[in-house]
């Protein structure tokens, strides 16, 4: 690395002499631009060069479609222009010689049409015919590079999705990856409006974020506050390229080790040039439930031959009287004297989705713009509450204002708002007695009564969320300015300078007189309050020099960067108790009242510099450093340099190659590495605020931390055959050091923990993409896209004391991020303790499968034939019940905390299927995990008051049957035992549409509305999944954390939409 | 050229400060140097002290429920898995779901200590806090918080550290823990040391914040020595042990003790009593819904059979019952379904059947309170009636029972409407308050356990263990004491151990329910 680009080796980068130098050489580049500039405009000005004209019509190499919107332009030279609606385009004032045309378009394969004969005065006519292109593999790449790229150039790998590929615009902008890029796990949160859970390849960290890094047409998406992927829209996109690890992502330094996901929206510059074009969209259908969790329908509670309930006595007794029958036959088998309900049917209801949008576009050659307004109103599935209402507003804007000199402008307006879900929504739901009719009215004339039930705990969830308002209302203003200045052929200038604000809301109010948490009488509850206010605005910008030259065979380029980044983040709180009057949401109207702010501040600065050369286009060697500063790191280790060096072989392109039909065969190879940087708070040595202005110790500050470090090694080989088949295979592997953990301290010194850099871990990932173009006729095409991945993940080292988090995730060296630890039900009698080992024959393995005490000479089956249930003995230092699962034990006696399950899949793969026919378009994507388990503990806790139908034992024989008791003592009052962990694979239907476009006869029967296209189309999301787990949906927890914990279940989507062209 | 300048900007931009003030917290450097930092290390001490002091989740629901005083069918808190019958050890492992029952109050105990330290450190280092009398109470209430602290580490644990404002803690390379009769010796010291500071300084120490009372410097020296009592009766493990505490000191303290109940004042989300609230608590329609007050709590007042047959049955065949008394705390006079100044009656079985319906109650607590009680008003803590029913036991363990009976009646008559005992005990007559679990009238030494925990109900979460350890009526293998949490022994890289259950170390013997300390008619 060349020292003197090091700028900025302290905190304040130009107090250091290195820094200056910096700062100089990129000061010394931009005067020799302008230099460069004022000559170059001189000699323009003294003497015009012959000229002529290229015109031509470009079309489908395969059905003769005439192309709009193809960028045809003379190498060498700034000449070019874009096709218009027939496909025509006219380049004047091309000096005269011979020429080379280069084409682009998306969807098709760049193509280079030398020998282009221009004579002084004279116009001559190239037809141009070019080649559909499915494949990724070729399309021009701009993440991770400095400079769009073409694909089969870059020496990485780079996933990319364009919104052809993506027909059915996802929940979750971000989505739009999920099934079609390799090495992409996405756990999609139920509820509307919220963000979502993704990991690119491998986990890079043990406790801080693995989200990837999220840019928007360069905005780079500030993610420190809650759901804030929520805020976009999957309508805007043109394109999303995923870059995974830190062999391609060190151009982003220390916010890169998890990756980063480059979305780019739709501009005018794709419309051929002309008047503006609007488009009308409307889409409306069903939110409803995808799958059912099964509620119990029978009781275990004393009855008589009526089936009405009775005390011990024999007396019949009402419903609060009733007592459990006798322990050696307490079986849940008994029907309900009274009706019953599935509580999933009366909680969930279907809703209603629509989504309306319309959008003005223009290209006029020197200026394209678009502008998108999009409204959408999701209900989701709970009944009538939870609904999310949006309403974005988007304009984007390129302008050439000289031949030298381009700006580009991208904004975008959110607004949005949500009817929240109050935290136990869902758990208060699992627990409703069967014979609980949630939707009688309640006494005080709420419309569903609190608490149906005399003997419950959790109030009704609907009464709750009848009588709570409780509502999120944001705002997201995004922009992004930047201009492009090539002042001579081999030197550029970009500056960008790009913004987001995010205001967020939550207001919360509860009267008083309502009943509540705590407060379930006929008076209700004091009344509660709360507002709050949340702002983060971030400011990121930056300038870089782009040197590009050629001598001989060779191509160099080289870019140098500075990058200044700035975050705040700002965070009220106003909650109050007890109000004064009746109905006035207002904080004042607060008898007890409670305020609490934050504030943070986050400030960073990178400089970059790149080095690329290619001989003859065959062999590419790229290398890259980048220094970053951030305040987020210890006073002591302010500064880290990342790098990024990569090489690729173009086999195919070499003389000697034998196989024309291989078109590309590029062996590659990149190595890099990249940071993940510390929470605002891990670095300070701090005294709490307790409440009232108390201090408390807390955490140990640490000046010495430093950024995860990230190094990724990265191995492929992309493969193209006949410009129909692409192939690439990668495999990645990734070593993340000096990973930030949380230590514990000795309490001695009254502080609990310290953030350190004490712990490493390591993956490895296996990617393959296959994209196949089967057929391309007039009439008939079908693509068809195949992804595959299969990672691997270990911590190597740990500094600290192994430790469980999450209820079941264990931190260790030697696991897995996704290992579930928990206790184990024991199977056979090698796993009892050795004091009961002399007595192995008093146990017996059940039907479950679980080893069980049933007591010299009897038989699992005989707990109720011999009244064996309930009894219990002591063997050794431990205590056993009849015919109940029995946890391991460890050497010290206690019950063994073991690895239980693993949540990672064994691979991943997802295959999406687009053919067109005549006027139809079909697109199905399939997705699926092999393995992979999810711990449910939804229907753990549904056995805890045998909600659960599977603590039911109508059907069962008579001695298969089990208390009640037995289904609690797998209930193992929550802890994590091995008998919820489930098998979570999945084939799911993920997305279907069926468009069909209106031919040119009915196009032409309404041109005279000025109709230039129409569609309809019948769209599915999350149609239809085959898995052998027992929730809702498989897909639920995180990421990494794959635990089911009654959170709102991801349903499905059926709607139609209709698209108008004008 | 100066198209360029916006480029030259952002490039001059770039040069930002890196270093970022934290606006939202104290650091330590200021904070350990201002005079006012210093003196809220010590106010706001005793808040942190509090939680883990029997008023909050965490020991007093597995404390509770093992001493038999309050019954709960839910797992929270580690209730569920230590007071399960028969019982079992304590499973001191770090990665227990239920390590907090451990780990919460040597959490807090020491996070107490620590800022109090620092407080101290500077003043001995000349830190003036405004003028001396200031000074001396920010010392003053700190020694109190660090006996308070050490004391109440060896009322739980077995050992622990002891670290105070001498100990350099930058030399330590060992931690060393001490048994826990020494850390209950240091407590003493501290409460002592709190003790002469206050006599010789004269300040108030407000409600706002500090203890949450007003107090003189006579009335924090009486609470000190109130706390010093309760440490010298209640750190023995075993009958034998808390026959051998030296209760003319612990008279002595008492006498020197409150003379009103100590009760905090609650203050919303500062400083409140979560005990109070989660075992009077109605959330969602019926009373008490998360623990109600066990039978082996109001059993001995029942003038039925109910709770003696309830004892003689097993214990999985229990069920709840009602019971009649003249107890006017847990029932109106005469009317065993309207509710007493304590408790009253509410036929609901709370919590799964499978858990034990032995743990079944068909009593709710409400003595104070049941809304939002908890997060305004007195709070009692530390009351006159614990004192003086201290006093009581130590004047009988002194062979002064005649001189116990007018204490023991004090609440006894008020409270309860009760007629008085003598040393005979309760009046010989039906409905006699407390019987004997087989039958027949108690002795005065079961009135005064009667009465002691009656009145102890709600007032701390952790009082009702500590007597049930010394008065051997804690179910057989329950661990009378915690070890260090698998946690700090991790840290400290000490090997994991652990108490109770069968065969197990500091595990209760059987309970001996009835055997008096001294000869008393009525005692067998």
């Amino acid at each position: 690395m060349s020292h003197s680009v090091v700028v900025c080796a302290r905190d304040t980068a130009c107090r250091s002499s290195s820094g200056h130098r910096g700062i100089a050489l990129i000061f010394i580049l931009t005067l020799l631009a302008v230099i460069s500039f004022t000559t170059t405009t001189t000699t323009a000005g003294a003497q015009e060069p012959a000229t002529g004209r290229i015109t031509g019509v470009v079309t489908d190499s395969a059905t003769g479609q005439m192309l709009s919107a193809v960028s045809v332009s003379v190498s060498g030279t700034r000449l070019g222009a874009l096709t218009n609606e027939r496909g025509e385009y006219v380049i004047d004032r091309v000096p005269a010689g011979t020429h080379t045309l280069e084409t682009r378009r998306i969807g098709y394969s760049p193509r280079n049409v030398p020998g282009v004969a221009v004579t002084a005065g004279g116009s001559v006519t190239a037809n141009i015919a070019l080649m559909a292109s499915a494949l990724t593999l070729e399309a021009v790449v701009t993440t991770g590079v400095v400079d769009p790229t073409s694909g089969t150039r870059v020496p990485f790998t780079v996933g990319r999705v364009d919104a052809a590929d993506a027909p059915v615009p996802a929940t979750n902008a971000v989505e739009t990856i999920q099934g079609k890029v390799a090495g992409v796990t996405v756990v999609p949160s139920g509820q509307p409006g919220s963000g979502t859970d993704i990991v690119l390849r491998s986990p890079t960290s043990i406790t801080k974020s693995n989200s990837p890094l999220i840019i928007v047409d360069g905005v780079i998406l500030s993610q420190s506050f809650g759901a804030s992927t929520a805020d976009l829209e999957s309508l805007d996109i043109e394109s999303v390229e995923v870059v995974k690890g830190a062999a391609a992502a060190s151009l982003y330094g220390s916010r890169a080790s998890a990756g980063v996901i480059s979305i780019k929206t739709k501009r005018g510059s794709a419309l051929p040039e002309g008047p503006p074009r609007f488009t009308f969209r409307s889409e409306y259908g069903d939110n409803s439930l995808a799958g059912k969790i099964h509620w119990a329908r029978y009781h275990s509670y004393l009855v008589n031959d009526q089936g009405q309930y009775i005390n011990d006595a024999g007396q019949v007794v009402d419903r609060s009287g009733r007592v459990p029958d006798s322990l050696f036959r307490r079986f849940q088998d008994n029907p309900y004297p009274d009706p019953v309900y599935d509580q999933v049917d009366r909680f969930f209801n279907p809703g209603q989705f629509f989504k309306n949008s319309v959008t003005v576009a223009q290209n006029t050659g020197r200026t394209n713009w678009l502008m998108a307004v999009a409204d959408s109103k999701e209900d989701g599935v709970v009944l009538n509450s939870g609904a999310y209402h949006q309403t974005n507003f988007r304009l984007n804007l390129d302008t050439r204002l000289r031949d030298d000199l381009r700006l580009s402008f991208s904004g975008y307006h959110n607004i949005s708002k949500r009817q929240e879900l109050y935290g136990d929504t869902f758990f208060d739901l699992i627990n409703q007695a069967p014979d609980v009719d949630l939707l009688v009215p309640d006494p005080d004339g709420t419309p569903y009564i609190f608490q149906g039930d005399p003997e419950g705990r959790e109030e009704n969830p609907l009464y709750v969320l009848a009588t709570e308002d409780n509502e999120r209302l944001r705002t997201r203003t995004q922009g992004s300015v930047a201009a492009h200045y090539t002042p001579t052929k081999w030197l550029t200038f970009d500056a960008d300078v790009s913004y987001d604000r995010s205001d967020r809301r939550l207001n919360y109010f509860l009267d008083q007189g309502l009943k509540t948490e705590g407060f379930g009488g006929p008076g209700g509850g004091p009344g509660e309050i709360s507002q709050t206010i949340g702002t983060t605005d971030a400011l990121n910008a930056s300038a870089s020099a782009n040197l590009i030259g050629t001598a001989g065979p060779f191509t160099l380029r080289s870019t140098l960067r500075a990058l200044v980044e700035r975050e705040n983040n700002q965070v009220t709180e106003g909650e109050g108790t007890g109000l004064a009057t009746p109905g006035v949401p207002s904080l004042s109207n607060a008898t007890e009242r409670l305020l609490s702010s934050t504030y943070e501040t986050i400030r960073s600065t990178g400089y970059f510099v790149t080095g690329s050369a290619d001989y003859l286009g065959r062999y590419i060697l790229e290398g890259l450093v980048r220094r970053d500063g951030s305040s987020l790191f210890g006073p002591e280790e302010r500064w880290n340099t990342y790098y990024r060096a990569s090489a690729s072989w173009r086999m195919a392109e070499e003389s000697w190659w034998p196989f024309a039909a291989i078109t590309e065969f590029k062996p590659r190879i990149s190595r890099g590495t990249a940071g993940g940087r510390p929470s605002y708070a891990d670095q300070y040595e701090t005294f709490s605020f307790t409440s009232a202005g108390g201090l408390a110790k807390e955490t140990l500050g640490n000046r010495f931390l430093k950024p995860e470090l990230a190094t990724e090694t990265e191995i492929g080989l992309d493969v193209i055959v006949k410009d129909r088949y692409s192939l690439q295979i990668t495999h990645a592997s990734t070593r993340v050091e000096d990973q930030l953990l949380e230590v514990p301290l000795a309490l001695l010194f009254g502080y609990q923990s310290q953030w350190q850099n004490a712990g490493t871990i390591e993956g490895n990932t296996w990617e393959a993409t296959l994209q196949a173009q089967v057929l391309r006729r007039p009439n008939l095409s079908w693509r068809v896209g195949l992804v595959f991945d299969r990672s691997r993940n270990k911590i190597t080292e740990f500094d600290l004391p192994c430790y469980t988090t999450s209820t079941i995730a264990y931190r260790c060296a030697g696991e897995t991020l996704g290992a579930m630890y928990g206790f184990h039900f024991i199977n056979s009698a090698g796993e009892l303790p050795a004091d009961a080992q002399a007595r192995s024959s008093e146990f017996q393995r059940n039907d479950d499968g679980l080893l069980v005490w049933v007591g010299p000479g009897n038989a699992y089956t005989e707990g109720e034939s011999k009244r064996l249930w309930g009894t219990k003995t002591t063997i050794g230092n431990t205590n056993y019940d009849w015919g109940m699962p029995i946890r391991q034990l460890d050497a010290d006696g206690n019950a063994a905390v073991v690895r239980i399950g693993d949540g990672n899949p064994d691979f991943h793969w997802g295959i999406s299927n687009q053919v067109s026919w005549r006027n139809f378009d079909f697109y199905a994507l399939v997705d699926a995990n092999q393995g992979g388990q999810v711990y449910n503990n939804t229907n753990q806790r549904m056995y805890q008051y045998g909600r659960s139908a599977d603590v039911d034992q109508v059907g069962k024989p008579e001695e298969l049957k089990k208390p009640v008791d037995y289904y609690v003592a797998l209930y193992s009052a929550a802890d994590p035992t091995d008998y919820f962990v489930e098998d979570a694979g999945f084939v799911k239907l993920r997305e279907v549409s069926v468009r069909y476009r209106l031919g040119s006869g009915a196009i032409d029967r309404i041109a005279r509305l000025g109709v230039k296209g129409a569609s309809v189309s019948l769209v599915g999301r999350n149609l239809f999944t085959s898995t052998p787990y027992s929730g809702y949906d498989p897909e639920v927890g995180g990421t990494i954390v794959r635990r089911d914990s009654f959170g709102y279940p991801r349903y499905r989507t059926v709607t139609g939409s209709i698209e108008i062209n004008f | 050229m100066r198209k360029l300048i916006p480029l030259l900007a952002l490039l001059v931009l770039g040069c930002q400060e890196l270093g970022v003030t934290n606006p939202n917290e104290a650091d330590r450097e200021r904070a350990t140097k201002d005079p006012k930092s210093v003196e809220s290390f010590v106010s706001s001490a005793f808040r942190t002290w509090w939680r883990a002091g029997g008023h909050d989740d965490y020991p007093s629901w597995a404390f509770s429920t093992m001493a038999h005083e309050i019954t709960s069918g839910f797992a929270d808190y580690g209730q569920l898995e230590t007071s399960a019958e028969p019982r079992s050890a304590w499973n001191n492992s770090p990665v227990n779901a239920r390590a907090e029952v451990a780990e919460d109050p040597f959490t807090r105990f020491y996070g107490a200590i620590s800022p109090v330290n620092d407080a101290l450190i500077a003043i001995d280092s000349g830190l003036i806090i405004t003028d001396e009398n200031t000074t001396a109470r920010t010392r003053a209430v700190g020694k109190f918080v660090q006996g308070i602290s050490h004391g109440y580490l060896a009322l739980m644990y077995d050992q622990a550290y002891i670290v105070d404002e001498h100990l350099a803690l930058d030399t330590i390379t060992t931690p060393v823990l001490h048994p826990y009769t020494e850390v209950a010796a240091a407590a003493i010291e501290e409460l002592d040391s709190a003790i002469v500071i206050s006599g010789r300084s004269h300040f108030d120490i407000p409600a706002s914040s500090w203890l949450f009372q007003d107090m003189t410097q006579d009335d924090l020296a009486r609470l000190a020595n109130s706390f010093a009592a309760r440490i010298l009766a209640y750190t023995p493990r075993t009958r034998e042990e808390r026959a051998a505490v030296d209760w003319e000191e612990v008279i002595r303290r008492v006498d020197a003790g409150i003379t009103s109940d100590f009760a905090p004042s609650a203050q919303p989300d500062i400083l409140w009593d979560d005990w109070k609230r989660l075992i009077a608590r109605v959330r969602s329609g019926p009373p008490s819904d998360f623990g109600r007050p066990s039978y082996w709590l109001l059993g001995p007042a029942d003038s039925t059979d109910g709770y003696i047959d309830w004892l003689a049955t097993p214990l999985d065949n229990r069920h709840a019952f009602q019971l009649e008394t003249t107890d006017q705390r847990i029932q109106k006079a005469g009317d065993p379904d309207a509710p007493g100044k304590y408790f009253g009656f509410y036929e609901a079985n709370i919590g799964s059947a499978s858990r034990g319906t032995w743990r079944y109650s068909w009593y709710y607590y409400h003595r104070f309170g049941t809304g939002d009680s908890w997060q305004t008003g007195a709070q009692p803590a530390l009351t006159v009636a614990e004192m003086d029913l201290l006093k009581a036991e130590g004047l009988i363990r002194l062979n002064r029972p005649d001189e116990a009976v007018p204490l023991i009646n004090k609440t006894r008559e008020a409270n309860g409407g009760l007629p008085p005992v003598t040393v005979d005990g309760p009046p010989d007559e039906q409905g006699c308050v407390p019987r004997k679990i087989h039958g027949g009238c108690g002795s005065l030494w079961d009135a005064l356990r009667y009465e002691k925990r009656i009145e102890g109900v709600g007032v701390s979460g952790v009082v009702a263990f500590f007597d049930a350890r010394g008065w051997q009526m804690l179910p057989a293998n329950t661990f009378v004491q915690m070890p260090v949490p698998g946690r700090e022994l991790a840290v400290l890289q000490l090997p994991l151990y652990t108490f109770g259950g069968p065969g197990g170390n500091s595990s209760a013997p059987e309970p001996d329910e009835e055997a008096c300390p001294v000869p008393l008619p009525r005692c067998p």
